[in-house]
């Protein structure tokens, strides 16, 4: 009973120090509110790596490629790849543990398409580091990635169109039959979720088509898109360079992050348990307890336990309540909702291309059930041990050494049963894209938010036929 | 008394043997013989381009036009491998299909093979330098390369049919041996290869 007793008050211990990410992060995007990048890497910093030196090297690693040091942020991303990497391995002790106890015991992992993030970052980084083929290995990587994730599965999160597309655009220079591909699989994820793609990734992919010689290709484009004079990037560009055949011309592509991602957030609800399913939860059946927490997590996702309190215990055939802390998806925090972005001359609209709250509530959506029913069926296996302790303690101690017990195990219950509200909070709610050509030569590029004032993101050299990106966020 | 002995004996071996796998599932690296046939993921890999490259390079110098070209010009045929275009909605690594290739021709003995364009230039560019920069004995002369008589070039396409957890994908290699004067077709090779996937479904 000691050593029962011993790993069960241990939990909470442990717990201490895995819950602090989300808190840390509330302050840390109060500063990115501010602008105050400085203050949010000390406030991040002085948190420390905590138990997850993970998330630590995703959210320092963020604001470091903000803070205009591509070369360390490249370092936090090495680190998360190889981690990563490490925990496909799965923990089999934490695993074990946090059925007992919580999700928080695991380690995080990154979820949806964090880990696709990772490679956009890296790129941009060694791009700012004109490092160019150091950012095709991004790219590839990235490209590889997403070739494994779409076989998962169809939901949009596996394989988002926006980075098949990035691929296309960074790979072109390295090798346009590669980049060919990665136009394809973006024009067919597009194409997949009945959504039109962006006229100028169509103008790229008849463009390379007929570059690379696949005239059957284009012949099944114009029949999907009709005819591409409608196109941003027609037959007027259809030349053999994304410049439309003027050799002294080059394209910026300009991409804004826009706010800040949605956090996900700890809700307390109480499931009622009635005397003939207290009896399962407390039997040796473990095939029926599961078939019992994935019935309370429909019921619970149906919404049948809203307004349920602790008062509960004693009505209507029930035997107790469980208490249950649920992680909710919460709000993305927009910053603008127009962009255009101006250079040489020229200005473009851009797109949001990227909705990361949208992708990233899908993925929690998605795995919503399997969180309810995981905690469910843990609340109860707590639950039958706080009895069993409680009733050991009883033969052993009488009545009150057994209720002693039994109220310490509910405390302890009670404080272990944290949400995992872990996620990388640090990215942006949305990320926006405008191609502006521009002829060769030094430019500084501005953006318009909302119809204001321009405001400049940076200045680039573009040779002709050069392809360059710019990467800049608004909190 | 003895329950609880037997109780914590359990429980003591329950969480050795939680530590025991865990610590035996940490990563491993092992080597293996590069000639072994690994299908993970269904992907086209390092053994479809290393059997496709030697099936059809065997296939190639099997066929009269390489006993023609020696009675002609009384010379073993000069090859340039061109590009293998990737026509399919998969990233294939074409560059080691293409050295797959090369390295078959080459190992064969029966053809001479040259730089393809893109070496060309760097060849042709360290050449240059030597003009300049090189002693007059170590120093390559310029317009001696040797000229290709024929061009490798080809195409990959893939045709992929699912249904539910199973999936086939259907390879398709075509490759063309064009006489480079003539732009005559000496030979063409096709070989297909297909896959059966099965993918189990997952639970909660």
């Amino acid at each position: 009973m000691r050593c029962k007793a011993a790993l069960v008050v241990a939990g909470p211990l442990w717990l201490a120090g895995c819950a602090g990410h989300a808190g840390t992060m509330q302050d840390v995007r109060a500063a990115l509110l501010r602008n105050d990048l400085e203050e949010a890497r000390a406030i991040l910093a002085d948190a420390g790596r905590g138990t997850d030196d993970l998330l630590f090297a995703l959210e320092d690693g963020l604001l470091l490629h903000y803070a205009g040091d591509p070369e360390l942020s490249n370092s936090r991303f090495e680190f998360v790849e190889q981690r990563v990497d490490d925990l496909y391995t799965k923990s089999i002790t934490r695993a074990v543990v946090s059925l007992v106890t919580s999700d928080l015991i695991l380690r995080f992992e990154p979820r949806g398409i964090e880990n696709f993030l990772v490679n956009y970052y890296r790129a941009l980084n060694y791009l700012e580091l004109d490092e160019p083929e150091a950012a095709w290995v991004e790219w590839r990587k990235l490209a590889t990635k997403l070739q494994f994730s779409r076989e998962q599965g169809d939901a949009v999160y596996r394989a988002p169109p926006f980075f098949d597309y990035l691929c296309g655009l960074g790979l072109e220079s390295d090798d346009p039959n590669d980049a060919y591909i990665s136009l394809r699989l973006a024009e067919a994820g597009y194409y997949r979720q009945g959504i039109a793609p962006p006229g100028q990734l169509l103008g790229d992919l008849m463009r390379l088509a007929q570059s690379l010689g696949f005239a059957d290709h284009i012949d099944v484009y114009r029949s999907r898109y009709g005819d591409e004079a409608q196109w941003p990037s027609g037959p007027d560009d259809a030349g053999a360079s994304f410049t439309g055949g003027r050799a002294d011309w080059g394209e910026i592509v300009v991409l804004v992050e826009d706010g800040l991602v949605a956090p996900i957030l700890e809700l307390d609800a109480y499931i009622p348990i009635t005397r003939e399913r207290s009896k399962v939860a407390r039997g040796d059946d473990r095939d029926l307890q599961l078939d019992l927490a994935q019935a309370l997590a429909w019921e619970y996702r149906r919404g049948d336990y809203l307004g349920v309190t602790e008062s509960y215990v004693g009505e209507r055939e029930i035997s107790y309540v469980l208490p249950m802390s649920f992680p909710v998806y919460g709000e993305g925090d927009p910053a603008f909702h127009s962009l255009a972005a101006v250079a040489g001359g020229n200005t473009a609209v851009a797109q949001p291309i990227l909705g990361i709250s949208a992708l990233q509530r899908q993925v929690f959506e998605d795995h919503l059930l399997g969180t309810f029913a995981k905690t469910i069926a843990r609340a109860m296996v707590k639950y039958a041990l706080a009895a069993a302790l409680k009733e050991e303690a009883e033969e052993e101690g009488g009545e009150a050494a057994g209720e002693v017990v039994g109220f310490l195990a509910n405390v302890v219950n009670v404080a272990t049963e944290r949400a995992d509200t872990r996620a990388w909070l640090g990215l942006p709610d949305r990320i926006w894209m405008a191609r502006l050509r521009v002829p060769a030569g030094r430019h500084e590029v501005r953006i318009l938010i909302d119809g204001g004032e321009e405001i400049p993101v940076g200045t680039l050299d573009v040779r002709g036929g050069e392809r360059r990106f710019l990467g800049y966020r608004v909190f | 008394m003895l329950d609880n002995a037997l109780r914590v004996a359990r429980l003591a071996g329950f969480l050795a043997l939680a530590v025991a796998v865990a610590s035996a599932c940490g990563k491993k690296v092992r080597r293996i013989d590069p000639e072994t046939t690994t299908d993970l993921s269904g992907f086209w890999n390092d053994t479809d381009s290393r059997l496709v490259a030697e099936d059809m390079i065997n296939d190639c110098l099997t066929h009269p036009w390489i006993q023609q070209h020696v009675m002609d010009s009384e010379a073993k045929p000069v090859v340039i491998v061109g590009i293998v275009r990737n026509r399919s909605m998969e990233h294939i690594a074409t560059g080691t299909f293409i050295r797959d290739l090369e390295r078959a021709y080459v190992n064969s003995g029966q053809v001479r093979v040259v730089a393809n364009p893109l070496e060309r230039e760097e060849l042709r560019g360290e050449r240059q330098e030597q003009q300049d920069w090189a002693s007059e004995e170590t120093r390559k002369q310029l317009r001696e390369e040797t000229g290709a008589d024929y061009m490798l070039n080809g195409a990959i396409d893939v045709i992929v049919d699912r249904e539910g957890g199973r999936e086939v994908k259907f390879y398709q290699v075509d490759l063309f041996l064009t006489n480079i004067e003539s732009n005559e077709r000496v030979w063409i090779g096709q070989t297909k290869i297909k896959k059966e996937i099965s993918r189990g479904s997952v639970g909660l």
